[in-house]
C-alpha cells in the first residue's frame, strides 16, 4: 500500500484524477438513487418528468412553486422538470418517444410544419387520449363554484386547446394562453413622441421617422423597430389577415368558413388569383414599407437578437407574445408599454379601400399544453398533476407568477396582463401565400423583396412560376399526409367501436363515453374526407384552368 | 542578419506580436470572466466593461448547474477510457503478437469501423442502445463511447507492438508469463508513452462528446457537460451572467488537464514520429 503511494505520489495528475473520479461515481450513483425515486429500503416515491420549452425567467421557478405544492399534499410523489431549449425541442420528443424513454408529461405543439403534421400521428402513437376524464369534474375544483362541473367545461376554451380536431380526443391539459402584441419604450416614446402612444397607422409611421432623426442627431443607431424573422411573421400575419380577410368568398370552395392551403393554393398556380391583385400587392408593399423600420439583415436575426436589440435601448419596438412579458420587464432599465399593431384606418389614402379590420382572437385557444406518455409508469399520478395545475385556484397563482394568461374561467389575470386580453371582434387569415411545395421559394424570395432587391412585380412572377413548378409535388405530398391521417382516424374509430361491441381489453382503449365518441371521429372522418375531396377537386379545376400540367 | 533580427525594433515587433497573439487568446476568457459578474440588464447596457454591484450569486447559481454536469463528464470520460483502452490493448498484443485464423479480415473489418462516419450509425446505434435498454444511461454511453473510441488505439497500439523487439516477449515467456502478465509488464510499460497520449485523446473526445449523449440521455442530471451547455446556451432568454460562470468553470478541468499532462501528451506524439 505504502509502495503505491509512493509511486501515485510521482503522478499528481493521476492522483487528482482518480480523486475526481471517485467523487463523480459517488454524484452519479446518487443521481441514479434519486431518478429510481430514493435509496433502497427507503419508501420509494413515485417520479414525475415534466418536459418543456419555456425556459424564459420566472417560468421554471412558477412551474417549480407548482411542484412544491403538489409534493407537499402528495408527499409519495417528486415532479422533476426536463428544460429543453426550442430549437432542439421537436427533434428530442421525436427521439424519446421512439427510444420509449419518454418522460411523463410533455409539452406539445412545437416543431413548425412539420410538427403540425406530426403531432397527430404522436398523439395517437405514444399518448394517452384523456376523453374519459375530461367530462367528469376536476376533484381539485373541490369547494369552489366548479366542483361539480366537468374539467373541461372549465376552461375558457372549453378545453380546445387540448382537443385534436383529426382525432377527436382529447390528448394535452392547457395551462395558458396567449396573443401577440407590439411591445414599446415607454420611456423613449414619451421623449420623442409623446407621452400617449401613436392612435393611427399614419402617426405611428410619423413616430418611426421621428425615432429614425432621433437617432441620428443623438449621434446613436436607432432601429424603430426590433426585428427578426421570427418576430417578422407575427407582425406580417397581422396585416396579412387586415387585407386578404375578404378573399374568404373567393377561395373558401367548400363553404366552411376556412381557406385551406390548397384552396388558397391552387388559383395562386391558375392564376385565379394572381399576386399583383391590388389588396395582395398593397398588403406586401404596406410590410416592406414598415420594414424600412426594422433592422438591416433582419430576416436573418434570431428571436434573441432582437430582444437584445429592444432591451439594449436601440429600437424602441418589438412585435411579440404575452409569453415575454415577465422576461421583457424583468430584464429592462425602462418601462414597458403593450399595445396593439397599427392598421391603417379605412380612409388611408393608399391601404384604406382594402383594409377589412384586425385579425380576430375569438378562436384562441389554450397553450402550454402538457400531454401524458404511454410509457408513464405514473400515468394516473401524472393525470393528478395535470388536474391540480388546472385547478381555478392553482391555474390562477401558476399564471400568475409566470405573468401569462390563465386558461380557467374565472380565474384573475394580472393587472399589466389586461392590454393582451383576446379581442372577439376581427376577422380570421383567408389566404396563405405559401402553398405545399412552394414554401422555401416563398420563404427566398420574400426577404430578396423586403430588402429591396427585387421589386414587387419580379416577386410575384418568381413566386406564381415556382408555384407552377413546384405545386403538383407538394400538393400530391400535402394530400398523402392527410390521407393518413385519415386511416388514423379510422383506426381510432375501429378502437371505439371495439370498445362499444364489448371486444376483450378493448375498455382499456380509449374513451369513458365510447359511443358519442364513435359518433364524434365518424362525424370527424366524413368531414375531413369531405375536405380531402373538396381539395382535390379544387386541384384538378384550377390544373385544368391553367390548360397544362398533370395531376 | 543576427544583429537586424535581436536588434530593439525587431525586439518590440516580437514581442508585440505575442502580446497581441497572448490577447488574442485570453479575449474569450476575459468577455467570460466580465460578463459571468452581470445580470441581464448590466450585460445588455455595457456588456464589455465591468460593472457593479458584482453579482456572485451568478458563480454558485452556476456551479449548481454544471456541477453535476462536471462530475457526469467526468464519469463518462474516465470510465470510456479505461474501457477503450483496456480493450484496445489486449485486441492490439492479439494482433500485434500473433496470427490467428481471418485475423487481417478482422484487421480490415475494423479499419472499416475507423473509416465510418460517426453520424452513419447513429440510427443503427440508437436502435441498438434501445434494445439493450441502454438510453439514459451514462454506463451504457460509456460503453458505446468506449466501443466507438477503441478502434483508433487498436490502430495505433497494434503497430507499436508489432515493432517492439520479439526478444521481450520470450525473455518473459521463458520466466513463465502468461498472456496477461506479458501484457501488463511488457507492453505496457515499453507504450507508456503513446498509451498515455491515446488516454488524453480518448478522454478529451469523451469529454466533447455531443450528438451521443444528446439523443440518448434523457435526464438533466444524467447529462454531460457539452449536451449540458448547449441546453443552458439554447435558451431562449438566456442568462447571460450565470451561463459565462458555468462557461468558465467547465473550461477549468480542461485546463488542469492539460497542464498536467502536457508532457506525457508530447512525449507519445514524438515517440510515434519516431517510429513512424
Amino acid at each position: 500500500m505504502k509502495g503505491l503511494w509512493t509511486k501515485l505520489r510521482r503522478y499528481p495528475a493521476l492522483l487528482l484524477l482518480m480523486v475526481v473520479y471517485v467523487i463523480s461515481c459517488g454524484v452519479v450513483i446518487t443521481n441514479a438513487i434519486r431518478a429510481a425515486g430514493g435509496a433502497p429500503g427507503e419508501k420509494q416515491k413515485k417520479v414525475l418528468r415534466f418536459a418543456h420549452w419555456q425556459l424564459e425567467p420566472g417560468i421554471r421557478s412558477a412551474v417549480d412553486q407548482v411542484m412544491a405544492d403538489y409534493e407537499e399534499i402528495h408527499p409519495d410523489v417528486e415532479v422533476r422538470q426536463i428544460l429543453i431549449p426550442e430549437e432542439g425541442y421537436f427533434r428530442w420528443v421525436n427521439t424519446q418517444l421512439i427510444g420509449r424513454t419518454a418522460p411523463d408529461m410533455i409539452q406539445c405543439g412545437s416543431g413548425g410544419v412539420v410538427g403540425w403534421a406530426l403531432w397527430p400521428k404522436f398523439y395517437a402513437r405514444y399518448f394517452l387520449a384523456l376523453d374519459r376524464y375530461v367530462d367528469q369534474p376536476n376533484p381539485y375544483n373541490k369547494g369552489t363554484h366548479f366542483e361539480d362541473t366537468s374539467w373541461r367545461k372549465t376552461y375558457f376554451d372549453e378545453m380546445e386547446g387540448g382537443y385534436d380536431e383529426s382525432l377527436q380526443s382529447y390528448f394535452s391539459v392547457p395551462l395558458s394562453t396567449f396573443t401577440v402584441r407590439l411591445y414599446y419604450n415607454k420611456d423613449l416614446i414619451e421623449e420623442v413622441w409623446g407621452p400617449s402612444f401613436p392612435a393611427t397607422y399614419l402617426e405611428f409611421i410619423e413616430l418611426c421617422e421621428e425615432l429614425v432623426r432621433y437617432g441620428e442627431q443623438a449621434g446613436r443607431k436607432l432601429v424603430p423597430i426590433a426585428g427578426s424573422g421570427y418576430n417578422f411573421r407575427q407582425f406580417f400575419n397581422a396585416y396579412r389577415t387586415a387585407f386578404t380577410a375578404d378573399y374568404l368568398d373567393r377561395l373558401d370552395a367548400d363553404y366552411d368558413g376556412t381557406v385551406t392551403r390548397v384552396e388558397s393554393a391552387g388559383p395562386i398556380y391558375s392564376g385565379a388569383v394572381e399576386m399583383t391583385e391590388p389588396s395582395i400587392r398593397a398588403n406586401f408593399e404596406l410590410v416592406r414599407e414598415l420594414s424600412e423600420y426594422f433592422p438591416q439583415g433582419y430576416m436573418a436575426l434570431d428571436r434573441d437578437e432582437a430582444v437584445f436589440l429592444f432591451l439594449q435601448g436601440h429600437s424602441a419596438m418589438i412585435s411579440t407574445g404575452s409569453w415575454d412579458y415577465k422576461s421583457l420587464g424583468v430584464q429592462s432599465e425602462f418601462a414597458i408599454g403593450v399595445t396593439d399593431i397599427p392598421l391603417p384606418s379605412k380612409d388611408n389614402a393608399r391601404y384604406g379601400r382594402y383594409m377589412a379590420g384586425p385579425q380576430t382572437e375569438a378562436g384562441l385557444k389554450g397553450g402550454f399544453r402538457m400531454a401524458i406518455t404511454k410509457v408513464s409508469r405514473n400515468a394516473d399520478v401524472a393525470l393528478d398533476f395535470l388536474q391540480y395545475a388546472s385547478s381555478l385556484e392553482r391555474n390562477q397563482e401558476l399564471n400568475e407568477a409566470m405573468y401569462w394568461l390563465p386558461v380557467i374561467e374565472g380565474a384573475e389575470t394580472r393587472e399589466h396582463l389586461k392590454p393582451f386580453a383576446p379581442r372577439i371582434e376581427g376577422f380570421s387569415p383567408s389566404i396563405e401565400y405559401e402553398g405545399p411545395g412552394a414554401e422555401l421559394a416563398y420563404n427566398q424570395l420574400l426577404p430578396a423583396y423586403m430588402s429591396g432587391k427585387i421589386e414587387y412585380e419580379e416577386f410575384a412572377q418568381q413566386l406564381v412560376e415556382a408555384y407552377r413548378r413546384e405545386s403538383h409535388r407538394g400538393v400530391d405530398e400535402y394530400i398523402k399526409n392527410n390521407e393518413q391521417t385519415l386511416d388514423q382516424q379510422m383506426r381510432f374509430a375501429a378502437m371505439r367501436r371495439a370498445i362499444l361491441t364489448g371486444a376483450k381489453g378493448a375498455s382499456e382503449a380509449i374513451a369513458g363515453d365510447s359511443e358519442a365518441q364513435y359518433k364524434r371521429i365518424i362525424e370527424a372522418y366524413v368531414g375531413q374526407l369531405g375536405t380531402r375531396n373538396n381539395e382535390i377537386r379544387v386541384w384538378t379545376e384550377n390544373v385544368r384552368l391553367l390548360g397544362h400540367g398533370e395531376l | 542578419m543576427s544583429r537586424i533580427s535581436e536588434g530593439p525594433v525587431a525586439r518590440v515587433l516580437k514581442h508585440g506580436y505575442l502580446w497581441v497573439m497572448l490577447a488574442l487568446v485570453f479575449m474569450p476568457f476575459y468577455v467570460m470572466l466580465v460578463i459571468s459578474f452581470k445580470d441581464n440588464a448590466q450585460f445588455y447596457n455595457r456588456p464589455w466593461v465591468p460593472t457593479l454591484p458584482l453579482h456572485w450569486e451568478n458563480w454558485s447559481e452556476a456551479w449548481n448547474t454544471v456541477g453535476v454536469y462536471i462530475a457526469n463528464s467526468i464519469f463518462l470520460a474516465v470510465t470510456a477510457t479505461l474501457i477503450a483502452l483496456a480493450a484496445a490493448i489486449l485486441a492490439a498484443y492479439v494482433f500485434g503478437r500473433y496470427r490467428v485464423p481471418f485475423g487481417q479480415l478482422f484487421w480490415l473489418g475494423l479499419i472499416i469501423l475507423m473509416l465510418m462516419p460517426g453520424v452513419a450509425n447513429l440510427i443503427p446505434l440508437f436502435n441498438l442502445m434501445r434494445n439493450l435498454n441502454l438510453l439514459n444511461s451514462l454506463v451504457g454511453l460509456a460503453i458505446v463511447t468506449a466501443a466507438g473510441g477503441q478502434v483508433f488505439c487498436l490502430y495505433v497500439l497494434r503497430n507499436f507492438i508489432e515493432d517492439m523487439p520479439k526478444e521481450f516477449f520470450e525473455c518473459a515467456r521463458i520466466d513463465g508469463a502468461s498472456h496477461l502478465q506479458q501484457v501488463i509488464h511488457v507492453v505496457i510499460p515499453q507504450c507508456g508513452g503513446i498509451i498515455s497520449a491515446l488516454a488524453i485523446m480518448s478522454f478529451v473526445g469523451a469529454w466533447n462528446s455531443f450528438i451521443l449523449p444528446l439523443i440518448t440521455i434523457r435526464d438533466p442530471e444524467l447529462l454531460p457537460l457539452a449536451v449540458g451547455l448547449y441546453r443552458l446556451q439554447g435558451a431562449y432568454v438566456k442568462q447571460w451572467g450565470p451561463l459565462m460562470a458555468a462557461y468558465f468553470i467547465s473550461a477549468v478541468p480542461l485546463v488542469i488537464l492539460f497542464a498536467f499532462t502536457m508532457r506525457f501528451f508530447i512525449r507519445g506524439i514524438s515517440e510515434g514520429a519516431i517510429k513512424g
